[in-house]
């Protein structure tokens, strides 16, 4: 998809923006986003007033529905990290994550974590990051034709499943 | 011997390079749910993997250690049970803001030494430990702006003449475009004295370790380029009146009977500077250690609580000393 903004490049990101309840959703380019989001700092984005804004386009019924929950470990509430822009304790990233998703993906665009592993979970998502990687490898030989290449490809994808 | 102390890579721009990782352990609350009993646990507990490895817990004063730049603020000023362990170039800060905040610090540039050195005692603690961690997520940490690698990577640098240009606002907006922060070399939050900055990596997640490097890598080579050329530009334009300026800086610092820590900063901008362009005889160790050394806490240190003035006064003393001692 082209971003809606510059309609050049690859739209990687998804902006939404409330603004006194008008809602704004386009998909953007990290160029357009980042211009975008150039008016806020990353710190001040998750801290203390800010945090509260971000969350009031989540839709009554989610907070409704976190009234009453409880993190499993630390027992704080999710209005806690609301307030202060920072976790009560590891689960509530867990216990939390719907209501936590919206406010993570303006905070770190759409993205997942790229880096280390530690030791573990390094065995199960080390296999799996290695697959992924093989089949992107795949496509790439199949798009160039290149059928010999793909095949050694496909066999240590196999390989790689059998052992899972 | 401190990481000032010693010779490293490109110290005419480069005063150190810090790799930091945060990880907390799974089963633990953050502050303030954390209560004492159990950071006191957790304290024990990596106390017990890092002793055997040579590991040793410091009992300096705090405010020290802030000054040194090895811990930050929040730790010096934590009143809750902490601990900080160090070894060669690598400072384990324990219940700080994360329960653990592993950093290695290097003299110079030496992005490489600092990854590899904090990698080290990171895989050591992974080794024993059970850290937060989520797929998507990556290492969970307090402060959500954290997640993903969790793993700051900055360059303090010493830029007197971007600094007098003007031309740190416009770099600083640039680089925030690339997800690169500068900020005062005392951290968050301070102003940037003796023309001290730090350049950061703000994005964590997303990202490999390698490529944070990276990324703070080509921030600080593309500074390095236009504070190497403005200094060349700035002796060009007229030689004398900036070796006169430098110089009378080095004569007041010599010559001081008071000096109190913003008018150090000033000397240690003006006295690091010339000796970069050789007017003065001494090397940039000696001048970072002349700030270091200076700053408030060291002198209460050092000779007790003192008022404002006597500080001053013993501030002037020493820094004479230490320049006096340089040149001879």
């Amino acid at each position: 998809m082209k971003c809606e903004r510059c309609g050049q490049r690859e739209a990687t990101y998804y902006y939404r923006e409330n603004i006194n309840g008008k809602e704004t959703k386009a998909h953007l380019c990290s160029v357009c986003a980042s211009e975008k989001e150039s008016s806020f700092s990353l710190g001040d984005f998750f801290s203390g007033g800010i945090v509260g804004q971000m969350l009031s386009p989540t839709p009554m019924e989610k907070h409704k529905r976190a009234e009453n929950k409880r993190c499993s470990l630390c027992s704080c509430d999710f209005s806690y990290i609301a307030k202060t822009g920072k976790a009560g304790c590891p689960q509530c990233y867990i216990d939390f994550a719907p209501l936590m998703e919206d406010a993570l993906k303006r905070l770190h665009g759409n993205t997942v974590h790229k880096g280390r592993i530690p030791r573990e979970y390094r065995e199960k998502l080390g296999t799996r990051r290695e697959q992924e990687q093989l089949e992107k490898q795949l496509r790439e030989a199949i798009a160039a034709e290149e059928y010999e290449r793909a095949a050694v490809i496909r066999d240590k994808i196999r390989s790689l499943n059998s052992e899972m | 011997m401190y990481w000032y102390e010693k010779e490293g890579k490109e110290q005419d721009i480069f005063l150190s390079t810090r790799v930091r990782f945060a990880r907390n352990l799974r089963d633990y609350p953050f502050e303030p749910a954390l209560d004492a009993p159990s950071a006191r646990e957790i304290i024990e507990r990596v106390g017990g993997i890092l002793k055997p490895l040579g590991y040793e817990s410091v009992d300096k004063e705090r405010g020290v250690l802030y000054e040194k730049r090895l811990i930050s603020r929040e730790m010096a000023e934590k009143k809750t049970p902490s601990e900080i362990y160090t070894k060669d170039d690598c400072c384990i800060m324990v219940c700080e803001e994360d329960h653990l905040r592993i950093q290695a610090i290097k003299s110079g540039l030496d992005l490489e030494g600092a990854f590899k050195a904090c990698s080290e005692a990171e895989q050591a603690l992974d080794e024993k430990l059970r850290f937060a961690f989520s797929e998507e997520l990556g290492y969970l940490t307090h402060c959500p702006t954290n997640l993903g690698c969790a793993m700051r990577v900055s360059v303090m640098m010493f830029l007197p003449c971007l600094s007098e240009a003007g031309k740190m606002k416009m770099i600083e907006r640039e680089l925030s475009r690339l997800g690169i922060t500068v900020r005062g070399s005392g951290g968050e939050g301070s102003g940037a004295e003796g023309c001290l900055y730090q350049i950061s990596n703000s994005v964590t997640m997303g990202v490999t370790e390698e490529e944070i490097l990276e990324n703070v890598r080509r921030a600080a080579e593309s500074i390095v380029l236009t504070e190497r050329e403005l200094r060349r530009r700035m002796k060009e334009a007229d030689e004398d009146k900036l070796r006169d300026r430098l110089l009378r800086s080095y004569g007041s610092a010599m010559y001081a009977f008071l000096t109190d820590s913003g008018e150090l900063y000033r000397f240690y901008a003006n006295i690091r500077l010339a000796a970069i362009l050789g007017y003065v005889p001494c090397n940039t160790c000696i001048i970072d250690k002349m700030l270091f050394e200076n700053l408030p806490y060291h002198i209460i240190s050092r000779k007790g609580e003192l008022s404002a003035l006597e500080r001053d006064k013993e501030r002037a003393r020493a820094v004479s000393e230490m320049l006096r001692k340089a040149s001879s």
